[in-house]
């Protein structure tokens, strides 16, 4: 990811097109020009943060007031009988969800 | 009985099953009966199976006449299709959950459901959580009953549009950056997002794990303690519920509010916030101050941050959350691909609107190589720091009262309003969620426009008492809250 780095105030399209491979989304010429000057103005915002005042203690703020108590590990039998509903993929003979193919063999 | 059962509040209604005035089955069907009527004009339900709601009416009217009756039993509830349901679609509002069945209950469906609260259906909402306005739905935009041209605010919109129309007795929500209080401001309802953790998630699908909480919404803060007795407590499948005690929210909501010290922050009510808005806040003020609160001027200095903090974090965790969406395990799968890369890729492209596609690049770019380092750490000294102002704020003072929103509900399709303005619309609630504390919002008066206007109180963490108790004294010298447009009586 050595492209990508906050000195790049403009952002050109091979990040917007790298960053779109990243979130496994296609973005059509359009939308990649609108993104890239999305992306350039959110750098403008985000700058915003470089004025923060840091300099004293922060007292970190445990949100999790009860991170021991979790629930008892006891193994469990998965009930797979609604994962029909929830996906029309879900494979009941080999009980696994089916893909399309993705490793290519030669002789195919 | 002289209101119709639609005009009664949580209370009313329940002595009136426990007295078997009425049977949860007529309540059921007479709310049935006006979503029929009124739905279409609003769009805030999605999904209703009549049949269903019914058969839960009719259990808890058995269980009442049992005697085992729970004080909410025999109510029913609207709930936000973010929330897992066995027996109904949990859509989120989007096109890649369509026809999605859960293959469990969400903890708040669990504890509503458990306690005989029938499901009224699901309502609409912003795709995923993310919208201001409820205008980012797959199953179309919500109207907001004041003014059908104006939106009924984000993402809880649909909660709070039918809340609003008394095509609900209540509604669930949840709220990332404010999307309970603000369609609560925008539709004139109360609104509360309890403290992070005091609420269970499991089975709430997530937006940003840190900030997401539920809440509900109703027609008046009594009603919301009520319903925060039943969906509030630790929850063995969210490790982020808190163990602390929840306490009975309605036992000392009637005190009084003589001596509570409320601040309030010069920074929010600087320029941007509506000057009609203003007064009505103003006018509450006034009135809580003659109820015996003593006002204080404090300082939130580091508002300022607020915006790009929470536009680096949310997305960033909303990237991560959303990234199970591949069309492998469950949701829409793109036919007619030969390929994995293509299955995935086209799958979340046609499916995600525009807003959330446009989230989760925002959180992919900006977790991305060197821009993590620069600004994620950053937006995380950021939330330390404004939870800081809030900590200091609190030695001073009890609970911090601020407006809702910058305006009133925004008009449908409103072109004028980038993506970047209507984030910052989002100002004055998202200090709230960075710092995991308790809000709520109430109805404060109506605008020229004939929208209302609503006011936020904030209190310490796990505090949900004190504001609900200022909360009840306003409501019980006002009747804001128990008006409703004249479209829907």
């Amino acid at each position: 990811m050595s492209k990508l780095n906050t000195q790049d105030q403009q952002i050109c399209e091979e990040i917007v097109t790298q960053i779109a491979t990243l979130a496994k989304l296609r973005l059509t010429n359009e939308e990649s020009e609108i993104y890239q000057a999305y992306f350039t103005e959110l750098l403008t915002l985000f700058h915003e943060l470089d004025t923060l005042d840091i300099s004293y203690d922060l007292i970190s703020d445990n949100t999790l007031l009860n991170a021991d108590d979790c629930r008892e590990d006891m193994p469990s039998t998965i009930d797979l009988s609604g994962i029909k509903n929830a996906s029309p993929h879900f494979n009941e003979k080999t009980r696994y969800f089916d893909v399309p193919q993705f490793i290519e063999y030669d002789d195919e | 009985m002289n209101k119709p059962l639609h005009e009664q509040s949580l209370k009313e209604l329940s002595d009136a099953l426990q007295s078997k005035q009425i049977s949860s089955t007529e309540l059921t069907e007479s709310y049935l009966n006006r979503i029929e009527s009124y739905n279409d004009a609003l769009n805030a339900y999605t999904h209703i199976n009549k049949e269903i709601t019914l058969a839960q009416a009719k259990a808890a009217d058995k269980t009442i006449a049992n005697g085992n009756g729970h004080i909410l039993t025999g109510i029913p509830l609207g709930h936000k299709d973010i929330f897992c349901t066995t027996n109904m679609p949990t859509t989120c509002s989007s096109k890649m959950l369509e026809n999605f069945h859960a293959t469990y209950n969400a903890t708040v469906i669990e504890r509503t459901q458990g306690i005989g609260m029938p499901t009224l259906g699901k309502l609409n909402m912003d795709e995923f959580a993310m919208g201001s306005a409820n205008e980012n739905s797959a199953w179309g935009r919500v109207a907001n009953p004041w003014n059908q041209n104006h939106c009924p605010g984000g993402s809880s919109g649909g909660s709070a549009a039918a809340v609003a129309a008394r095509i609900a007795p209540a509604a669930t929500g949840t709220d990332t950056g404010g999307s309970i209080r603000q369609p609560a401001a925008f539709t004139g309802i109360t609104g509360i997002k309890p403290t992070y953790g005091r609420i269970s998630r499991y089975g709430m699908i997530a937006f940003a794990s840190s900030l997401d909480q539920a809440g509900p919404m109703t027609q008046s803060a009594y009603d919301a303690a009520m319903l925060l007795n039943t969906m509030c407590g630790q929850d063995p499948n969210d490790s982020t519920s808190s163990n602390i005690a929840v306490p009975d929210f309605t036992a000392g909501i009637n005190d009084s509010i003589e001596g509570v010290k409320i601040g309030l922050p010069e920074e929010y009510f600087l320029k941007g916030l509506d000057p009609e808005c203003d007064l009505k806040i103003q006018d509450a003020i006034k009135l809580l101050q003659k109820k015996g609160a003593k006002i204080i001027p404090i300082h939130l200095e580091n508002l300022k941050y607020a915006i790009p903090t929470y536009y680096l974090l949310a997305p960033i965790e909303c990237a991560s959350n959303l990234a199970r969406f591949d069309g492998v395990h469950y949701g829409y799968r793109e036919e007619n691909i030969s390929n994995i890369t293509d299955m995935y890729e086209l799958s979340r492209e046609n499916s995600f609107g525009d807003e959330v596609k446009r989230r989760i690049l925002i959180g992919t770019f900006a977790s991305s190589g060197s821009y993590s380092a620069e600004y994620y750490q950053k937006a995380l000294q950021a939330k330390s720091v404004i939870r800081n102002d809030y900590r200091k704020a609190f030695s001073e003072v009890d609970v911090i009262l601020t407006p809702t929103t910058t305006s009133t509900a925004f008009e449908t399709a409103n072109k004028a309003l980038t993506p970047q303005e209507m984030y910052l619309s989002d100002i004055y609630t998202v200090t709230v969620n960075l710092a995991g504390l308790p809000a709520i919002s109430i109805p404060v008066g109506f605008a020229k426009n004939g929208l209302p206007v609503g006011a936020q109180l904030i209190s310490n963490r796990f505090c949900e008492d004190i504001i609900l108790r200022i909360a009840h004294c306003f409501q019980s010298e006002t009747g804001w809250h128990t008006q409703y447009s004249d479209d829907f009586k």
